[in-house]
């Protein structure tokens, strides 16, 4: 988990880093952010985990 | 696409459009979204509708959503995302499955009912001809672009102010016709009660020794009565606490335990033999509506019953009047007062009187039960109107809160400006309290029409710089900081008055969602949003007026009548 959590964040950096050049997030990118969105509701819960 | 050739003539017959819902909350929203779909394909059975929703909740009610839905895509994000095993490449090839599946199918519409980010991250994904609700852009920037997305996310996720049932806003953003098919409860009477007693927050319920004092007021007042309890595995511990009480020792056989042992289907089929569903706001209250069974709702701590009662005309409701009613899950509370507020005497006097008239007489409750018990509590009953806006009718004589008060107002108002509906709704009574509030937030509204004004003219300013023949950057910069300071004024006005919190919040999220390309479009659309606000204060400014005038007349009136009896 703490591996994938570092990999997603890596990757979280570098599509900010693309955004402040501009660069749009291909489908890949939106791909990890769904997925952080998933781990961020893993970790602090959400209604549809109550 | 199917081509028929006639006269030498290629008619091209349009390809049967598909409506795709996202839906990734709980059962009970999946089965008030099934509700909405019944009215849409009842009223356009030309258009197919797909569902996506999280295998979990979907897979227990498939037969129920198989009924109404022609496809559903379920998604289950723990195999997808598997965190102990997978990396983000495995990973994002299982998303990418997902969407491989869900793409198959072109897609005209997609609504996202969910307000939740991996939702909306999820519609980003699914390809679509057009998207409604939330999801986000290729920069990762939220966008809501239709109103009622809007209204639900600002609020019903932000205030406890929101006047609407789910069921409404849901066919509100999809733009369906509300007055069909509008459900109508049985009339409870018989010997048959389905009890729920359980929910998911410890706060949304009774203590299972509270739902034991009620079960055996109701078996030893009516001999001929059967109640049947449901519940999931996870309720086998307080069924058994409750089970074992010593009131119920004599009863034992005309209790009928299902928790644990029954799945969803098998309690749907149940239903058919219940006359009356008594429980907390859960999802066996939606399954009973959705089979016209008549439901006494007992909703407690963050339960907004204005939101989430069944969906039936003829529902009933118990709220307790208690101040932080109801309460956010964010704070915290060990005292759970709303629970004493609703006596178990209530309730039962509540359950026998619908089972002898199928309906409540609040006269009649009155003379059989003790006022220091029927204070505490409000009463609702749900009316569905001709134009099938669903809402929660008061039925005791106790005047309803500021709260209350508001809600009917914004109700008014939302109907009007965004549904372009006239709700017909008798003057609210104002206790000291509520008249109070009224009189400083018709201030309040005072002061944001004011700001909204000045919105406008700074707006106005910056057309004008930019239709000049030389536009000076620096001055629409400094206009466009008076617009951030106005807007910045108006966030910190609810601060003072926390009931323009509706009002506000709504044209923030309009403001951060302006259509537009260029600075002129942005503008012109960010000068009709401080309009449109303004509207809204001048209409709620108006009605507040009335309503406090109206107050005054009836007391007039009171104390005319006190002075001729004297």
């Amino acid at each position: 988990m703490n591996e994938l959590r570092q990999e997603v964040f890596q990757r979280i950096q570098e599509i900010r880093a693309k955004a402040q050049k501009n660069i749009e997030p291909n489908e890949d990118d939106l791909k990890v952010l769904l997925l952080a969105s998933l781990m961020e509701e893993e970790c602090h819960g959400s209604k549809n985990q109550e | 696409m199917e081509a028929k050739i006639k006269n030498n003539e290629i008619k091209a017959e349009p390809a049967q459009k598909t409506i795709c819902l996202v839906q990734l909350t709980r059962l009970g929203d999946l089965i008030q979204t099934a509700q909405v779909t019944k009215k849409l394909k009842a009223s356009r059975s030309d258009i197919r509708v797909s569902l996506v929703a999280r295998k979990q909740f979907a897979d227990p009610l498939r037969f129920l959503l198989e009924e109404v839905f022609d496809e559903i895509h379920t998604v289950d994000f723990s195999g997808i995302t598997n965190f102990e095993q997978n990396n983000v490449k495995t990973t994002t090839d299982n998303i990418q499955t997902l969407l491989t599946q869900i793409n198959k199918t072109h897609i005209s519409a997609l609504i996202n009912l969910s307000f939740s980010k991996p939702a909306g991250y999820l519609c980003s994904l699914i390809k679509a001809d057009y998207k409604l609700g939330v999801h986000y852009d290729n920069f990762s920037n939220m966008i809501v672009k239709d109103h009622w997305s809007q209204f639900v996310y600002s609020n019903v996720l932000g205030s406890n102010l929101n006047p609407f049932s789910l069921v409404d806003l849901y066919a509100n953003i999809i733009g369906i016709d509300k007055s069909s098919l509008i459900p109508v409860a049985n009339k409870g009477k018989g010997k048959r009660i389905l009890i729920h007693p359980f929910a998911s927050l410890s706060r949304k319920r009774w203590k299972p020794s509270k739902w034991a004092e009620l079960i055996y007021k109701l078996l030893k007042d009516n001999p001929e009565l059967v109640i049947d309890i449901a519940g999931g595995k996870e309720d086998l511990v307080d069924v058994t606490s409750m089970l074992s009480s010593p009131v119920l020792t004599g009863f034992q056989k005309r209790i009928v335990n299902h928790v644990g042992k029954k799945t969803i289907k098998e309690m749907y089929d149940h239903l058919d033999l219940v006359d009356l569903f008594i429980g907390h706001d859960s999802m066996v209250g939606h399954l009973a509506s959705y089979k016209n069974v008549q439901t006494i709702t007992v909703s407690l701590g963050t339960v907004r019953p204005t939101e989430t009662t069944p969906y039936q005309a003829g529902a009933y409701v118990l709220a307790p009047r208690t101040k932080c009613f109801p309460c956010q899950p964010s704070e915290k509370c060990d005292l759970y007062q709303c629970h004493s507020d609703i006596s178990y005497q209530v309730a039962c006097s509540v359950v026998e009187q619908i089972r002898k008239d199928g309906e409540v007489d609040f006269e009649a409750l009155c003379k059989n039960i003790s006022s220091f018990h029927l204070t505490s509590v409000d009463i609702y009953r749900s009316e569905i109107n001709n134009k099938g806006n669903y809402r929660l009718k008061s039925m005791t004589n106790n005047a309803p809160d500021a709260k209350d008060v508001f809600r009917e107002l914004y109700r008014i108002t939302w109907s009007f400006l965004l549904d372009n509906t006239d709700e017909n709704l008798p003057y609210p009574k104002l206790s000291t309290g509520s008249h109070q509030v009224l009189l400083n937030s018709i201030q309040g509204f005072q002061h944001l029409f004011e700001l909204c004004e000045f919105g406008k003219k700074y707006s106005k300013f910056i057309l004008q710089e930019i239709s000049a023949e030389t536009p000076d950057i620096v001055k629409i910069k400094d206009f466009s900081k008076k617009i951030d300071e106005i807007d910045h004024l108006k966030s910190l006005l609810i601060k003072t008055n926390p009931y323009l919190a509706p009002v506000i919040d709504f044209y923030k999220m309009r403001k951060g969602n302006l259509s537009g390309d260029n600075i002129v479009e942005l503008t012109e659309n960010s000068y009709l949003v401080y309009e449109e606000c303004g509207n809204v204060c001048s209409v709620m400014y108006e009605l507040i007026e009335k309503v406090i005038a109206e107050h005054k007349i009836k007391n007039g009136i009171r104390n005319k009548d006190k002075t001729s009896n004297v």
